[in-house]
């Protein structure tokens, strides 16, 4: 075990820890999610292709390991409505408009489909090229294209409103 | 592309997502200024990207799930295995050897990116180095003998706190990095310009001998400077069982300043 591997793994984690999340849909489960398969991944450091992308690496392992075991030990399907964040008076803050808006965004996230947010978050939230969220998924190019495509429109559905959307026609041309 | 109803979603979002070809882009952002339904559509592709980036940003990490990471991680660590070694009076005799890196040789060529695996590669030729170490006898790899400056940078650096520098005869300078007590002896680990060493010195003893020497710079042979050194470091450290970083007042009293 390398050193430097390990504390590019540790400096990894809040990445992971949210793509996690977009699997599991929960926390606790999330932190679980990438305890396991950190520890899977650093058993099979040998795998790993020197060169090749350490992150999408690990996020390929964290989804076979969430469909392998932990969902199975869990048996969550989806996140029950209480469990989604609060927005209304949180620690009597000030809650800005931008701060609404942004938990609205989280929650319609959260009301998708595992496989919608899985995606979502490999390529608007990580940056994935299709092509490389294609491979981490181990699905073709062009599913990733329907599904990311049907996953937009979904949270953009669930978002429909005037804060958030801001359509042509209301920008002053 | 002049109706927006031929245009499929897929297509506003690819655009959306700098996935289009550049022709197929210009076409597409053209039709997308003509026809405001089409500009649209092609906004909530646009907008649920930022959205979303803005809406998870990274968050901060539980100390505990580090933790865990970084037990699994010593774990997985082989020297951190127990390894059956010496009494520490036969292997002082032994110290005086030379451990070097065993030549890298077929190897593809490392990317930059590629540091970390390098690392690994180094550290597990040094659990072989330290297979051999340990066991006394032969079988250790060749590898870079310290110039003569560099043998005498640990001796040179015997009034020298951690933090301090000495220049030796060849003009190069040797900086001490950290000291630390072990199983063979008071150990430290010096910098010379590009080159580390770990240098020991038995109880009771005023000779150095060093235990690790990873040259850089020389013969092209061996380890470029970089990141790579630490795994190959701690790997010995982690060897001769030595303790944390002693401090300035520790320092000094091993020293016996």
């Amino acid at each position: 075990m390398s050193q430097s591997i390990e504390s590019d793994i540790v400096d990894l984690l809040p990445r992971l820890r949210r793509f996690a999340r977009s699997l599991t849909g929960a926390e606790d489960t999330a932190d679980d999610l990438v305890q396991t398969g950190v520890e899977k991944a650093l058993r099979r450091l040998d795998s790993f292709a020197p060169g090749t992308r350490l992150d999408h690496w690990l996020f390929r392992i964290l989804r076979n390991t969430w469909i392998d075991t932990i969902r199975a030990r869990r048996n969550t399907t989806a996140l029950e409505p209480e469990m989604t964040e609060t927005i209304a008076g949180e620690d009597g803050r000030r809650t800005t408009e931008a701060h609404l808006a942004l938990a609205e965004v989280r929650r319609a996230m959260d009301a998708l489909p595992e496989d919608q947010r899985v995606i979502l978050t490999l390529v608007c939230i990580e940056g994935l090229r299709y092509r490389e969220a294609a491979e981490v998924l181990g699905i073709p190019d062009g599913t990733v294209m329907s599904r990311l495509s049907r996953a937009r429109l979904a949270l953009m559905a669930k978002l429909e409103g005037p804060r958030i959307m801001t359509p042509r026609e209301g920008i002053a041309e | 592309m002049t109706r927006h109803d031929e245009v499929r979603d897929e297509m506003l979002m690819a655009l959306a997502d700098d996935e289009l070809a550049e022709a197929e882009a210009t076409a597409l952002r053209r039709a997308i200024a003509a026809d405001r339904e089409l500009a649209r559509r092609y906004d909530a592709f646009a907008q649920s990207r930022a959205l979303l980036q803005q809406a998870f940003p990274p968050e901060p990490v539980p100390d505990t799930l580090v933790a865990a990471v970084r037990r699994a991680a010593a774990e997985t660590r082989p020297m951190s295995r127990p390894v059956s070694r010496p009494a520490p009076d036969e292997t002082t005799d032994e110290a005086g050897k030379v451990i070097a890196l065993p030549r890298r040789t077929g190897g593809r060529p490392i990317p930059p990116s590629g540091a970390s695996a390098w690392g690994l590669a180094l550290a597990a030729s040094v659990v072989l180095a330290m297979g051999a170490f340990w066991a006394g006898r032969g079988g250790m790899p060749v590898g870079p003998a310290p110039s003569a400056a560099e043998s005498l940078a640990a001796a040179a650096l015997s009034q020298s706190l951690t933090g301090e520098a000495v220049t030796l005869a060849d003009g190069s300078t040797a900086r001490a990095l950290a000291s630390f007590e072990t199983e063979i002896g008071l150990c430290r680990l010096i910098g010379i310009e590009e080159s580390r060493q770990i240098a020991c010195r038995a109880a009771g003893s005023n000779d150095w001998t060093i235990a690790l020497n990873i040259a850089s710079g020389r013969g092209g042979d061996f380890v470029p400077a970089s990141d790579s050194f630490a795994p190959v470091i701690d790997q010995m450290l982690d060897a001769i069982n030595a303790g944390p970083t002693l401090g300035q007042e520790a320092e000094a009293a091993a020293l016996g300043l």
